[in-house]
């Protein structure tokens, strides 16, 4: 019987480079997913200085572990393994510390691509419109459960499939699809009555 | 009415396209650098002192547990040194001590109309109408 | 590489300690793009100083605020990116903060820039100025209320820098890049700044960009600044504190969100009130905690 070839790891020379301690290399790959998993954490912790530090925390605790990366998954698959797990971490510590109410949460409207009207021509009722459509979406999400919120970060908005998420996530596919399907329930629940025809 | 999935799954997908601001990976790298840099310093001061200790105390062979019960025993007695005990104090007579709080005469503040910092601006004294 | 770090006495944590320090001088004497490289220059007022600040988008097509320092002619600036002359208009100024809001004529895309709503949690931050030459660390040490003396309109954010205070303007971010406050002006000591917090800057700009000037809103209540605890000297009669039922003696403890302890704390949170939008003002009467809702009016003539 034959093992599969898996393919080659297309950051397998910037880490190789960096594990031999040139660091630009890691700052290459830091360049290169930041913009992924800025996404990710900001998506859950909703509050961007939080997100600057657990960053920080993920880039140095991948660094540090970058000597026992063995290559089994990709480096992508790897570090935002480390990106998911701090983060929950950080989300339970945080519910224990304080009572936020979802108030103290900065609003992501000022950072929110979707509120970003790019095309001059749009129509200004209908951006006023959208933009509070996405400010009530955003509500919904933050009463999401963690792990619920997690799957619908990294499926509806990172775009990963359901065989990557349960990689990621060390689960079956089929947990991660059932997951999906709940909070998008619970989504849909919530949005029920902001939801109007012309949308 | 309700959305449907697709719908609202077609919303969050409007915000895939999100990222910092520009400049912010520039920023985020150099306090990156920093904070390694930062502890590099003090894990390197560490690992070298824990390392230093140990190649020392293996190289003593057999003779290192006498080295050990002596540091032990040392300790023991800096310890026994250190630690404070109740010393006799002589009874001095008391003198009865008599003092009046006074309280200090509250500042006439002023109250500023604009943000002028100058020393030369001269505020409304008085009542505040707000 | 490998065989450097294999034959290095101390090995791979001090080669990295290098390449770090490296790398951050390389960052630190490199101009780094700034989030604010617009500026503008005013004119003296009659008997001042010109004056210079750093202009900040704020939410709006092309809009802008500058600070317009003591003596400075707010009346006909000078907008520039770098050298060059940029078209604006001024929309409005506010002379009890100084700020003015600019909009540019060519509405060119400026970049998205997030201001902080509430800052009472980095009163005490590390924070960085985002200056023409680059970012530049600095600390926030909590809130100046009152200078030489005299009780400033609005508290202003204290804050602590290791060399020359920069420009009136320049925003402070804070490690995430959000804006909470922009320097006002430096101390006199030249490496304090006080800085208004985004809060007050929103504020005025709700006001001034609506093409109306800066109005606070009037509850018709009187403390003197020299009393010690915020009590409530005289009530307007008709006013909105008499409506209420506000009487002489009662002493303010919250102002909306806002904790009153002192005379200056009340001052600042008159700053933030709005005509017509209710508030939630909580006082003391002898030991008993009263709260009132007050909808502040506009002050008489306006």
């Amino acid at each position: 019987m034959f093992r599969q070839s898996r393919p080659p790891d297309p950051d397998q020379d910037l880490i190789t480079r960096a594990q031999q301690g040139d660091t630009r290399a890691f700052d290459a790959l830091i360049l290169k997913y930041g913009d992924k998993l800025f996404g990710l954490v900001y998506h859950m912790t909703s509050h961007k200085e939080d997100t600057h530090d657990l960053l920080q925390e993920i880039f140095a605790r991948a660094y540090q572990s970058l000597s026992k990366f063995r290559g089994n998954s990709t480096f992508y698959t790897w570090i935002y393994q480390i990106a998911v797990n701090l983060t929950l971490n950080f989300l339970k510590k945080r519910k224990r510390r304080t009572t936020l109410s979802l108030n103290d949460l900065e609003s992501s409207v000022q950072l929110d691509p979707a509120l970003i009207d790019s095309a001059h021509e749009a129509n200004p009722e209908r951006q006023t419109a959208l933009n509070e459509l996405q400010i009530k979406l955003n509500e919904a999400m933050k009463k999401l459960s963690d792990p619920h919120r997690m799957v619908v970060t990294m499926f509806d908005i990172q775009g990963m499939s359901h065989v990557e998420i349960a990689k990621v996530l060390k689960a079956s596919e089929g947990t991660i699809r059932s997951r999906l399907h709940y909070a998008h329930l619970q989504l849909q629940s919530a949005l029920q009555d902001s939801w109007e025809e012309r949308f | 009415m309700k959305p449907s999935i697709e719908q609202i799954v077609n919303q969050l997908a409007l915000k895939r396209e999100g990222r910092p601001e520009e400049g912010y990976w520039q920023d985020f790298l150099c306090e990156f650098h920093h904070r390694q840099r930062k502890q590099a310093v003090t894990g390197s001061r560490y690992s070298a002192m824990i390392s230093q200790f140990s190649s020392w105390f293996g190289s003593l062979g057999p003779s290192k547990w006498a080295y050990g019960t002596g540091v032990a025993y040392a300790a023991l007695t800096v310890g026994f040194i250190l630690t404070p005990r109740s010393v006799e104090r002589e009874n001095l007579p008391s003198s009865p001590v008599k003092y009046q709080v006074v309280p200090a005469p509250g500042l006439p503040l002023e109250q500023l109309d604009r943000l002028d910092l100058s020393p030369s601006t001269q505020g409304n004294i008085g009542e505040q109408i707000f | 590489m490998s065989a450097l770090v294999k034959s290095h006495p101390l090995g791979l944590p001090s080669l990295l300690g290098f390449s770090a320090g490296l790398m951050i001088s390389v960052c630190l004497s490199q101009p780094m793009p700034a989030a604010s490289q617009l500026h503008v220059s005013f004119r003296a007022a009659p008997g001042g100083n010109s004056a210079h600040s750093i202009a900040v988008p704020v939410e709006g097509a092309g809009f802008l605020v500058a600070i317009v320092a003591n003596g400075a002619d707010p009346h006909q600036p000078q907008l520039l990116l770098g050298q060059k002359k940029i078209l604006a208009k001024v929309v409005g100024f506010d002379p009890i903060s100084r700020l003015q809001f600019l909009q540019m004529e060519n509405e060119t895309s400026l970049p998205l820039v997030a201001w902080l709503p509430g800052v009472n949690s980095h009163a005490n931050a590390h924070l960085i100025a985002k200056t023409l030459t680059g970012p530049v660390p600095c600390r926030a040490m909590g809130w100046t209320k009152q200078v030489n003396g005299k009780v400033l309109p609005l508290a202003l954010l204290k804050v602590a820098f290791d060399r020359e205070v920069p420009l009136p303007g320049t925003p402070l971010v804070t490690n995430g890049g959000g804006i909470v406050a922009i320097i006002f002006q430096a101390s006199d000591t030249g490496k304090i700044a006080y800085a208004i917090p985004a809060e007050a800057v929103h504020r005025v700009q709700r006001d001034i960009c609506e093409g109306r000037p800066f109005v606070r809103g009037w509850l018709g209540l009187c403390l003197r600044a020299e009393n010690k605890i915020p009590q409530i000297v005289r009530v307007l009669p008709d006013s909105p504190a008499a409506q209420a039922g506000t009487l002489p003696g009662d002493v303010l403890t919250s102002i909306g969100d806002r904790k009153i302890s002192d005379y200056a704390d009340a001052a600042n949170a008159f700053f933030y009130l709005i005509p017509d939008a209710p508030v939630q003002v909580k006082l003391l009467r002898g030991t008993v905690s009263l709260e009132f809702t007050m909808t502040p009016s506009k002050p008489d003539g306006m």
